[in-house]
């Protein structure tokens, strides 16, 4: 191995220090290079990484939506369950339609999504590589389904 | 003191140039594929000096070039490639112990402390001479203060010019020049003491 300038400046500067450098010359040049065969192997896949994740982004912009279903069906289920196991009321005058509201609303959770699933396969279709959903879409989405999470 | 190393940032202009005239003609996977595979090495070292942890460092050098691929076509043309991707991979090492101090504080796990440098997994075919020599360097750079750490590595391991270091850590070249020249003190204080000097010497006055 030869040293190259920045070697021998660094040599240059030990033998300043009283360091032999032809003592540890070679020895500092094999550590160097053991140091960047472990970067070449602990890189060795990482073309390969970059790619996949960026795959994985390609084809996994609809996974927001899925979050979000999750979410607009947990609520809807949720406030289902508040609903449908709402006692009467104390004069037994008001009673909730628990049966009505219990299938409205999921029925209800199912379109909005679909409706962005749907905005989002257009947009994707487009070709606009970095739409995300944003606070703003679940907010618009939520508030036109009247929902409150 | 030699400080004119034109290799490295000759070659990096070069293959700066063929990346981003890729991207002018539309190629882009080529160009990220070459941005990745020339720079992938860079980032993983400072990576891992930073997080002192190698797989902690594989997924900050993947995160940091997902983001340059992600955003490589609005690359301003105002540093260099391996600048621009020095800055992003300091700025993800920070938010990463950033969010480590977060997740600390609420106590949701903690790996803090970790230690697994590259020089500690060593190859196969390494003798232990040259494995506890590596662990040995390792662990004189760990005494150095952070600056002249990361001078010292930038310059020796990483091969760049002065200029570049400047341009990445926006310190001036004299100062690096400082930082360089109190590392080297410090490095040639540590081995001078070490039993590997005394045995390389030794063996060196033998023969």
């Amino acid at each position: 191995m030869t040293p190259n300038d920045i070697q021998n400046e660094m040599f240059d500067e030990l033998s300043t220090h009283d360091v032999g450098t032809e003592a540890i010359a070679q020895h500092l040049m094999a550590h160097k290079a053991r140091r960047d065969a472990a970067l070449d192997a602990a890189t060795s896949t990482m073309s390969i990484r970059v790619q996949r994740a960026r795959n994985a982004e390609s084809t996994g912009r609809t996974r927001p939506v899925v979050r979000f279903a999750y979410a607009l069906g947990a609520a809807a289920v949720a406030v289902t369950m508040v609903v449908t196991f709402q006692p009467y009321d104390r004069d037994g005058a008001i009673r909730i339609d628990t049966v009505a509201v219990a299938e409205r609303l999921p029925q209800r959770a199912d379109n909005d999504v679909d409706a962005l699933a749907e905005e989002l396969t257009q947009r994707n279709g487009n070709g606009s590589e970095t739409w995300t959903v944003t606070d703003a879409d679940v907010d618009r989405l939520l508030g036109e389904a009247d929902i409150e999470l | 003191m030699s400080n004119s190393v034109s290799y490295p940032m000759a070659e990096s202009n070069a293959v700066d140039a063929d990346i981003l005239e890729a991207l002018r003609i539309g190629e882009r996977d080529r160009a990220i594929t070459a941005l990745v595979r020339r720079y992938q090495r860079f980032v993983y070292s400072v990576a891992l000096r930073q997080m002192n942890h190698v797989e902690d460092a594989q997924d900050i050098t993947q995160d940091v070039l997902l983001r340059a691929a992600r955003f490589v076509d609005g690359f301003q043309q105002q540093s260099s490639l391996q600048t621009w991707l020095y800055r992003i991979t300091i700025n993800q090492c920070r938010s990463e112990f950033r969010r480590r101090r977060i997740k600390s504080f609420f106590g949701i796990g903690s790996n803090e402390g970790e230690v697994d440098v590259a020089s500690s997994a060593p190859l196969p075919s390494q003798h232990a001479e040259e494995r506890d020599f590596d662990t040995y360097m390792q662990s004189v750079l760990d005494k150095l203060p952070p600056k002249q750490r990361e001078t010292f590595c930038l310059r020796f391991y990483d091969e760049l010019s002065y200029e570049q270091i400047s341009a990445m850590t926006g310190t001036s070249q004299g100062a690096l020049k400082a930082n360089y020249h109190w590392a080297i003190k410090k490095i040639a204080d540590h081995l001078k003491e070490s039993e590997f000097y005394a045995h390389w010497s030794g063996s060196n006055d033998a023969e």
